[in-house]
């Protein structure tokens, strides 16, 4: 015990005799910083993170909600009926948000989603997102279907932070995009058919959204 | 001192798993679900005309005369015979379907009558020679993917799938019919005829 002691000891002291000599041999001033995972980024309200990118790998699989402190997360959120607030998913009533089909109830028309980017990747990353709603609304006898449709992403124009491009129904991010917070990026809406010409019942249906990240 | 650094570590690694657990990008999915409803109401895109009762969800409508008599809803007004005893006569009846069940719905129709019967004086009870049978004939069933129709006698079964609004599509129709009888008493004649819907 007492030779590892003393062993450490002169390393130590080799060590700083080292750093020692570089300092006094040298006037340049050398700097070096690391920015921090998620520095400048805040988790932004009324959103479900599906996207995560850039994690350390620890956990489950890489670029999965299971990997551990990812530095780059995608969120979606449905808006309210006037399409300005943002919610996020798990917040939506157990119930389900409730729909007007006839176009002459009260309730969505149509759902509109939101997909926002928080982050400071160092790595370009590609999110390839699928929404559907494959059995649209079905009634309690799962004799009538009213089909759903999901629209691709569109992109927020002129509001699209450098770095980010939608194309389809994927989002690109690229190497060195700067650090957002929440920085909306894409909307999607769930649409349908609103008629009269429907049987009577009541009605249910689930969009699931999945999100890739790589 | 290996206990105290055994402890240690275990403490240290229990505080890590808390620290993880709380981090609100662990959650286990990348995918989400979101959840809609909605109901429409019974009735809701069905119109039915002005006046009109329905038996079940069928509206009966009557046509006496040719083919090219329009064709009306029964009412509590009566239809007047003018030639009874003289010849043959015949009304005929037909259903029409008024709906947007959220199930299937199905029923049984059956029409019958006591058939003509004269109004005695004092209360007496008309003798057989005072009336005059009226027989349900010639059902027919409208070709039709809405509806299953089954003709029986006097009647039929019907069985609507789940569908949008039918606003008075025609199921069936039925001839309500009566021989001439010269012999009948002079007098005045009532009938009625019976629309019964049963369902299940």
């Amino acid at each position: 015990m007492r030779k590892v002691l003393l062993f450490t000891l002169i390393v130590l002291i080799a060590i700083t005799f080292a750093f020692a000599g570089t300092a006094q041999s040298s006037n340049d001033v050398k700097l070096k910083s690391t920015v921090k995972d998620n520095s400048g980024v805040e988790t932004p309200q009324g959103g479900t993170a599906i996207g995560f990118v850039e994690g350390d790998g620890e956990g489950e699989e890489e670029g999965t909600s299971g990997d551990k402190n990812p530095k780059g997360i995608l969120y979606i959120s449905y808006m309210d009926e006037s399409e300005t607030a943002f919610n996020a998913l798990e917040d939506a009533p157990v119930s389900g948000l409730i729909c007007d089909l006839t176009g002459n109830d009260t309730g969505y028309d149509r759902v509109k989603f939101v997909f926002r980017f928080a982050g400071n990747v160092s790595r370009a990353h590609e999110y390839v997102l699928t929404i559907s709603c494959a059995d649209g609304f079905k009634s309690a006898n799962s004799e009538n279907v009213i089909p759903v449709t999901i629209s691709g992403l569109s992109d927020v124009g002129s509001s699209l932070p450098a770095g980010i491009t939608v194309n389809g129904n994927t989002i690109n991010i690229a190497a060195g995009t700067k650090a957002l917070q929440a920085a909306t990026v894409a909307s999607s809406y769930a649409t349908w058919t609103q008629s009269e010409e429907y049987a009577a019942g009541d009605y249910t249906a689930t969009i699931t959204v999945a999100c890739s990240a790589k | 001192m290996m206990r105290k650094l055994a402890l240690t570590s275990l403490l240290t690694l229990m505080a890590i798993a808390v620290v993880f657990a709380a981090d609100p990008t662990n959650k286990v999915s990348d995918a989400a679900n979101l959840k809609l409803n909605a109901s429409i109401e019974k009735g809701q895109g069905v119109t039915i005309p002005e006046g009109v009762t329905l038996v079940g969800n069928l509206a009966i409508q009557y046509r006496y005369g040719d083919e090219e008599t329009p064709w009306e809803y029964v009412s509590t007004e009566n239809l007047e015979i003018t030639d009874l005893g003289e010849r043959a006569g015949r009304v005929q009846l037909r259903c029409l379907y008024y709906g947007n069940e959220p199930e299937s719905y199905s029923c049984i129709v059956s029409f019958a009558s006591d058939g003509w019967a004269r109004t005695m004086e004092d209360g007496k009870e008309p003798t057989d020679a005072d009336k005059l049978a009226i027989i349900f004939e010639d059902a027919e069933s409208t070709s039709s993917k809405k509806f299953e129709v089954d003709i029986k006698n006097s009647g039929f079964t019907l069985n609507v799938p789940v569908s949008a609004p039918i606003n008075g599509d025609v199921v069936a129709t039925i001839n309500a019919s009566w021989a001439d009888a010269p012999d009948l008493p002079a007098g005045e004649y009532t009938a009625d005829i019976i629309a019964a819907v049963t369902t299940p």
